[in-house]
């Protein structure tokens, strides 16, 4: 700092001046935490995006396979049915047993890609497994009797069983309850 | 910090979404799934099961298996109804018991304990948080959540207190409809008459919104709380029943697996042909009488499936009519109308809804999810997440370079966020090339000359080097305002050029709209000539390398097979004079193959342990040089 009269005016000017750029720079200061927090704020959702998407990645991968495994199922179903009601005169055929020759192929592709079938049958039911379509006379609380077989596919329910539940009553037989709306 | 979730709570089915990163998300149930049925249970042993597993066990557990709780909230015995049915009529038609309180309330029977609706409702509710929880690996603890327009005040209020028994601070109950209209950002809009169509799996719902100044206003609701999809799914059953019992003379009704199969089966081919004109719904083994088995095999075309549901799509113009006339408003009056609930994508319905209101309605946004997205939306303005959203621009058009032979070879590529960044590397193109140009394109046509041009210069100064030797690095720079920088950078030299493009999205939408069209209309043609180019590229490297190993090892190659490699590159020129793409293709492959002879000679001398580097590998350059070069300049 100068001394002097001429220098004093210039000096109050300047305080004057510097006030004004000490508010601006208070506000610059002020704006530049904002950028910060912002810039800091989309950095972290940035890396917490891309590490969420590395994880989706791998399940995206995993629910292709689901969900195509899940179609394929009711031709496991059908082949199996057709299987069920084979006519005597075609048991034991070479041909019959040809063809069941290549269900057990495709089961088998299936279960190498993490195909299970879900045991049911004698299980005490579980609805986190098995889905209830009626009730059957038989012990309670246990599955009498699968109609439609469940699945697993690495270790998660891809379908669950469709079962008959004993109703320990044999005066209940067969009650099949209201549909759910 | 914890996040506050948006919840679609529903009478069948309910969801749970969160913002992040500025977008709405839906989020998955443990099972894996983005609807939660609205069930909930006590098991036999005294277990609480929520959500599909409680759904699964409904039928042998159905007196202590409580659904449809929604169809109960707030409301008394003896009350008269609003929209719904009588409450009479309701409890009459589920398979759960239902009591009177003291005050007329309604209580519910699970598990031998009575229930009151808001206190199921947050058994559901609960389960949403504790499966958002886990997914966001955080605590939620404020949601905003959706009631039907025409829920009155103690039916709201029941849905706030359900909210607040399941740990949530309910930040604000919102209609469903609005939440549809915030999701698709009408909220961004001054003003204007909204009608939302929501044809869900059970319920029919139609309102008539204003929007002012960010504000919604409820003008008018109808609706059938008795009509939906499931509805739909019904008249299919029926005619694939009966169809089955003219052509087999069995009636599949009396069969409950076959009728399980069915229902899947119709509803699967029902959602097929929202997207295809015809499906086959085949179901062998259907049934088995006699004679033996049985199969149903039976073509459903899009035309006969509208042909069953016609009268009940048109059941719901009725309600849109008296919404309208509640409203006081013609159907031109109506500027957006918006579709909800999985059913709308039925074409079906959509023209339907277009003929009834006279304009085509908005579409876009996954209507099973549009109502949890909009909540998730309010619930991020109202914790202040979604006003401070940084609006982020797109490079409307792909942005690159020239290189060998016209190709235009993209550096960022079209609907990029903006600011952003991409360097890569490139090559010269002839030994000892002095300079490079470096020509900045724009668009999405794989020629340089079809493109754009933003501008050009050169890099001088290059080392004298063989071809592919020298690196370049390229760098696209492109800041928030979508100012382009550009600039080559000699690795070897350090010596650097750059230019600045200012105008690089000056292009109108309809002009950007040009070129993405030209280049959808040209690219079979594009790929051709791409194709053509490429091969002449990799024709001439391989003549290129076919020389230098001549040139390099002469002395250790025996004379018959160089004499022989000659024959085939002078083979490979003379086709590179000609267009005929597959003469081209041929001359290399021989060139290829004496070339491998002149390897596999050299491998075979002793005291030879060095092969002769490119026999094998037609493409020239060092390994992370990227393929494409510079035209020679």
């Amino acid at each position: 700092m100068a001394e002097g009269d001429e220098v004093l005016e210039a000096g109050i000017e300047q305080s004057e001046d510097i006030e004004t750029l000490q508010k601006a720079l208070a506000e610059e200061k002020e704006k530049a935490e904002k950028y910060l927090a912002n810039w800091q704020r989309s950095q972290a959702d940035l890396e917490n995006y891309v590490r969420r998407a590395e994880q989706e990645k791998s399940e995206v991968v995993e629910c292709a396979n689901r969900m195509l495994v899940l179609d394929l199922l009711p031709i496991l179903d059908d082949l199996e049915r057709a299987f069920a009601s084979l006519p005597v005169e075609l048991d034991e055929q070479n041909w019959t047993e040809g063809v069941k020759l290549i269900y057990n192929k495709v089961k088998a592709v299936l279960e190498t890609q993490g195909l299970a079938e879900i045991k049911a049958k004698g299980e005490c039911f579980d609805p986190c497994w098995h889905e209830a379509a009626g009730q059957l006379e038989g012990e309670e609380g246990m599955v009498v009797e699968e109609i439609r077989k469940g699945y697993k596919f690495r270790d998660k329910l891809l379908r669950p069983t469709m079962v008959m539940v004993g109703a320990g009553n044999k005066n209940k037989i067969q009650e099949e309850s209201s549909e759910e709306r | 910090m914890a996040k506050a979730v948006g919840i679609d709570l529903g009478t069948t089915l309910s969801e749970v979404a969160v913002v992040e990163g500025g977008k709405p998300k839906l989020i998955p149930s443990s099972e894996g799934s983005n609807l939660y049925p609205s069930v909930v249970a006590i098991s036999k042993n005294g277990e609480r099961l929520v959500g599909q597993v409680a759904k699964r066990q409904a039928v042998v557990n159905s007196e202590n298996t409580v659904y449809s709780i929604k169809r109960f909230m707030g409301r008394k015995w003896g009350e008269p109804p609003g929209r719904e049915l009588p409450i009479e009529e309701d409890a009459r038609r589920v398979s759960y018991k239902t009591t009177r309180g003291p005050n007329n309330e309604i209580k519910v029977v699970m598990g031998g304990k009575e229930y009151t609706p808001p206190e199921i409702s947050a058994m559901i509710l609960q389960k949403l948080k504790t499966d958002a929880e886990a997914y966001l690996g955080d605590k939620v603890t404020e949601a905003v959540i959706t009631v039907p327009a025409y829920f009155n005040d103690s039916q709201r209020q029941a849905t706030k207190d359900a909210g607040t028994i399941a740990g949530l601070n309910v930040l604000r109950i919102i209609n469903e409809p609005t939440a549809a209209a915030l999701a698709y950002g009408a909220d961004k809009k001054k003003e204007g008459t909204i009608a939302v169509y929501d044809l869900g799996g059970g319920t029919f719902d139609i309102s008539i919104l204003e929007i002012g100044e960010g504000t919604f206003q409820v003008k008018s609701t109808s609706g059938n709380t008795h009509l939906g999809g499931d509805d739909l799914d019904q008249c299919v059953i029926e005619w694939l029943c009966s169809e089955f019992k003219r052509d087999q003379g069995i009636d599949l009704r009396n069969d409950p697996m076959a009728m399980q199969r069915l229902r899947e089966a119709a509803e699967r081919a029902k959602i097929e042909l929202s997207t295809v004109q015809q499906t086959e719904i085949s179901l062998p083994f259907i049934t088995a009488d006699a004679s033996g088995p049985k199969h149903l095999n039976i073509t459903l075309t899009r035309s006969k499936l509208e042909q069953l549901v016609m009268d009940l799509v048109e059941q719901t113009l009725e309600p849109c009519r008296q919404a309208l006339k509640d409203a006081g408003l013609a159907s031109a009056q109506i500027n957006e109308v918006l579709l909800v609930g999985g059913q709308t994508r039925m074409p079906l319905v959509q023209e339907k809804v277009r003929q009834f209101f006279g304009k085509e309605p908005s579409k876009g946004i996954n209507p099973d999810e549009v109502v949890a997205m909009g909540a998730a939306i309010q619930a991020g303005v109202l914790k202040g997440e979604v006003g401070e959203v940084l609006l982020l621009d797109v490079t409307p058009l792909t942005l690159g370079i020239e290189t060998l032979g016209g190709v235009a070879t993209p550096l960022i590529s079209r609907n990029t966020t903006i600011p952003t960044s991409k360097s890569q590397i490139f090559s010269t193109a002839s030994d000892s090339q002095p300079s490079v140009e470096i020509h900045v394109l724009q668009g999405e046509r794989p020629m340089g000359a079809d493109n754009r041009t933003l501008g050009r210069f050169i890099l001088d100064g290059i080392l004298p080097a063989p071809r592919g030797i020298p690196q370049i690095e390229v760098t696209f720079d492109i800041d928030a305002n979508g100012i382009l920088n550009v600039s080559a950078r000699d690795k070897g030299t350090g010596k650097e050029q750059k230019i600045t493009i200012t105008a690089s999205s000056g292009l109108s939408k309809d002009e950007v709209e040009k070129m993405r069209r030209e280049a959808e209309q040209h690219a079979a043609d594009d790929v051709k000539r791409k194709e053509e180019v490429e091969i002449r590229n990799s024709a001439d490297s391989l003549v290129y390398t076919s020389e230098k190993t001549l040139r390099d090892y002469g002395d250790k190659i025996p004379a018959d097979a160089k004499q022989e490699v000659d024959a085939k590159i002078a083979g490979v020129k003379s086709a590179l004079q000609g267009k005929d793409v597959n003469a081209i293709r041929n001359a290399m492959q021989e060139l290829s193959q004496a070339m491998q002879k002149v390897g596999a000679s050299a491998y075979q001398q002793p005291g030879q342990p060095q092969p002769p580097p490119g026999g094998e590998e037609p493409k020239g350059g060092d390994e992370g040089t990227v393929e494409g070069e510079f035209r020679e300049v």
